[in-house]
């Protein structure tokens, strides 16, 4: 059988009987779910993944595929209304979505995630279906030093998304990766940072950070508001979806972004962060407007939208070519396989191809019903946005800490959400940006990890960081763009220091 | 009110007399805490385990928790919580042994109750496919030759059962366990994926990592450590003792209870989990993860870990994880 062959048996089972209802309710289920704060695509799959437990292998997959696609949609919709993400691959989102939602944009800003998740969704798939077996072994040339200067190079991307001052971005930068470095340490096995408790062993809970960075720092930010007497509630500016120029604005950021996001979602491990973050920075530079960006410019959705869902076509090549997950959420399918008596491995594609053309076929269709399930729900969901403040804000109260408690069933997580709430309170009053932390605390875990892998691999020779082309064309950017970055206020500088000079030491003077 | 008291004391007692089975028995839902997420080891074994207790072994719903964290020292840390209940029960494996001797943990098998050891994993000593070294003869020859220019990788931590096998194979053939250079890697699949790219020479890791990839002909397995030949896509490949080098090392799987059990409650649970051992179904869940039958009840699984303890002891000094 040809590939399109069997793409087309795979959409006939996504659609026969029970399999189509399966994909429905994950693709709905995953929406509600993805739009608690911090619960996103990895964490909506681990969470749902029991009541899958009793299907068929085909069933079950179905069903999480639903949940995955849907939980990336819903992820969205809080980060742009509620100004808290489902996850750190939504975080991106966030820094234009909510300030459009603010001007009165939040139903243009949906459309337009929609919009870029579907495109962005579907070019991935396409790209999935047509280039997995070519390109199924390019994943393992990404040993450890290729993850650090891949990991550096993102890091160092995470710039593009600073605004106002450049000390306080890194100040947070910093902060993050401080965080990272809580828990057992990988090479050597000592604890670090755990003050004793073995609560802390696995590092800082990700999603603890998330809702307490975002979704009650934003409480406690909206409560201040309240009290003050400040609170204003917005309303729609213009047409609920996008508007001829706002169309126009993003007609190339889909593709780019599309294409950012599979060629990251490939290397396992990189994930939808690396993806949203490195298709943010290239909007930004591409951009006529960049001063723009981080105050709602719609490109910034749409970018990283796509990005993130391209990504998952990308990571599923090395889950179903050779085995090995390409992100967290591919990880829990990866053990979902395994539950269903499924063991993944190189033979995945050549002995259950039934299984795996199902799940792409079932990708695609969920594709389809989330665009039809979601833009009709737009216009409900920005009324959100006029819902009174105090019930708004014991809502998202309530939602992050069930968020934060749910994923580990462990309390001590709703301990750390909540001191991360205070810290990214203060935060906000010192104008120090909450989302460069949070991915610096997302990235500096492998990044530290992978710098000592691969110096310990070269016995502690430095040449043991570039040790193949890909690896030192990652390092080779970074350094550039933080040349560039650094370069461009000298230079500014000298050109307002030398008209100056000029008139201090002028002619007539000497 | 003492009448009724009269016919409810006298009902408990026709209802003892009635099944003289055992004298504990759980009489609500009983929870399995398993300390890793949803698809994760423990998880997988904890479900298999729910489905076939079920199955008439159990007369009370069974519900399986996910507490994931340290190694599942989170978890046995909240059933511990519940002092002589046997509604909840867990999964353990030498990692809290491990913990414990390097101090890491106030947790300790002493303070729980280690009820039944399940299953052993053995482990598969790997090369790609691709490597110069075919063979585990000249593995243990480049270990004694020139250990420095060989790069070892495994997952998930120091001092695991994937290094303490390597220890162990210092130990027997006589390398310093610390020239070959080593890293750990945070899951087995990154461990696989370094394998296969060839950015370590070998790794160690339970023969289920590892059985796709030698199926599929990217990874060749020197050697395991399991006391006689497995089957499946593990046939061909020799045990370590048959080579020469008396390396038996599989770290088991096993259920804990809370601390304080009675001796009823733990007879209730050592019967019920060797029925499961026996059943078909449990069969079938030993041959799809390659795991290997080791079915030892309460005094006879407190005896193998105290013994467990001093092989970990001397294998951690080995790994100078331990002073």
């Amino acid at each position: 059988m040809s590939t399109i062959e069997f793409l087309a048996s795979g959409i006939a089972t996504a659609l026969t009987g029970w399999n189509f209802a399966y994909v429905v309710i994950g693709a709905f289920v995953g929406t509600w779910i993805g739009m608690l704060p911090g619960l996103g695509p990895s964490t909506g799959i681990a969470l749902l993944l029991p009541l899958t437990y009793g299907l068929d292998p085909t069933g079950g997959m179905i069903m999480l595929c639903g949940i995955y696609f849907g939980s990336m949609y819903g992820g969205s919709i809080s980060s742009i209304l509620l100004n808290t993400p489902g996850d750190v691959s939504s975080v991106i989102t966030m820094l234009d979505g909510n300030p459009m939602a603010k001007r009165g944009r939040g139903g243009a800003a949906l459309f337009c995630s929609a919009i870029a998740s579907f495109v962005g969704g579907t070019i991935g798939l396409i790209a999935l279906t047509f280039l997995a077996e070519p390109i199924a072994r390019f994943a393992l040339r990404f040993g450890p030093a290729e993850y650090f200067a891949l990991m550096l190079f993102a890091l160092v991307a995470t710039a593009t998304i600073l605004k106002g001052e450049a000390v306080k971005g890194l100040i947070a930068i910093m902060l993050g990766l401080m965080v990272a470095t809580v828990g057992i340490d990988l090479q050597s096995g000592a604890p670090r940072f755990t003050m004793g408790s073995p609560n802390l062993f696995d590092g800082v809970s990700l999603v603890a950070v998330i809702v307490g960075l975002f979704g009650i720092a934003e409480v406690f930010t909206n409560t201040g508001e309240l009290m003050a007497r400040r609170w204003g509630k917005v309303q729609i500016a213009g047409r609920l979806w996008m508007d001829k120029n706002e169309w126009w604005r993003c007609r190339f950021s889909f593709f780019r972004g599309s294409v950012i996001g599979f060629l990251v979602g490939i290397v396992p491990g990189a994930g939808g962060a690396v993806a949203t973050l490195l298709s943010y920075a290239a909007e930004k530079r591409a951009s006529k407007h960049p001063e723009e960006f981080g105050k709602g410019a719609i490109e910034g959705v749409a970018g990283p939208e796509a990005a993130n869902n391209a990504s998952v076509g990308g990571a599923l090549i090395p889950l179903f070519t050779l085995g090995l997950p390409g992100s967290s959420a591919t990880a829990i399918l990866l053990g979902a396989l395994m539950v269903f008596g499924i063991q993944p491995g190189p033979q995945l594609f050549v002995e259950n191809p039934d299984l795996v053309w199902g799940i792409i076929g079932s990708l695609y269709v969920a594709n389809v019903i989330l665009v039809i399930l979601n833009i009709p729900f737009i216009g409900i969901f920005v009324k959100m946005l006029k819902m009174p403040g105090a019930p708004l804000n014991a809502i998202i109260l309530m939602l992050t800490l069930t968020g934060a408690y749910s994923l580990n069933n462990n309390i001590f997580d709703v301990q750390i959400a909540l001191a991360f709430g205070m810290l990214g309170y203060l935060l906000r009053k010192a104008s120090i940006p909450s989302a460069p932390l949070l991915l610096a605390v997302a990235l500096g875990g492998t990044l530290e990890q992978s710098v000592r892998q691969a110096l310990s691999l070269s016995g502690g020779n430095i040449s043991g960081l570039a040790p193949s082309l890909i690896a030192a064309a990652f390092l080779g950017l970074s350094i550039l763009l933080v040349l560039l970055g650094t370069l461009k206020p000298v230079i500014g500088l000298a050109h307002r220091i030398k008209p100056s000079l000029r008139t201090s030491i002028g002619p007539g003077k000497v | 009110m003492s009448a009724v008291y009269r016919f409810f004391g006298l009902a408990l007692i026709a209802s003892a007399t009635c099944t003289p089975l055992l004298a504990a028995e759980p009489d609500r839902t009983v929870e399995i805490i398993v300390g890793a997420s949803p698809g994760g080891g423990f998880d997988r074994t904890a479900r298999a385990m729910e489905r076939v207790l079920e199955e008439g072994i159990v007369n009370q719903p069974i519900k399986v928790t996910n507490q994931p964290g340290a190694g599942g020292a989170v978890a046995l840390a909240s059933m511990n919580r519940h002092p002589g209940n046997m509604h909840y029960i867990s999964i353990t494996s030498p990692n809290i042994l491990t913990d414990e001797l390097r101090g890491m943990s106030p947790l300790k098998f002493d303070s729980m109750t280690p009820i039944a050891t399940l299953v052993s994993e053995y482990l598969c000593f790997a090369v790609s496919t691709k490597s110069k070294i075919t063979t585990a003869a000249e593995l243990v020859a480049s270990l004694q030759n020139n250990p420095e220019e060989l790069h070892f990788g495994f997952a998930t931590t120091p001092g695991n059962h994937n290094h303490v096998a390597f220890a162990q194979l210092a130990e027997v053939v006589g390398f310093d366990v610390m020239k070959p250079k080593t890293v750990v890697f945070k899951g087995a699949s990154e461990a696989v994926t370094a394998l296969l790219g060839q950015h370590i020479d070998f790794s160690i890791a339970p023969v289920a990592s590892f059985a796709e990839y030698v199926r599929s002909g990217d990874v060749r397995c020197l050697a395991v450590s399991a006391p006689e030949r497995m089957g499946g896509a593990m046939a061909a490949v020799p045990t370590w003792t048959e080579i020469g080098y008396n390396v038996v090392y599989g770290p088991f799987r096993g259920v804990i209870g809370p601390r304080d059990l009675s001796a009823d409650q733990i007879a209730y649970w050592e019967e019920s989990l060797k029925k499961m051992s026996e059943s078909d179904a449990w069969e079938k869940e030993i041959v799809d993860n390659y795991w290997s039958a080791n079915f030892k009840g309460h005094a006879e699984t407190l005896k193998y870990l105290s013994t467990e303890r001093d092989v970990l002891k001397a294998s951690l000094t080995t790994l100078k994880l331990l002073k």
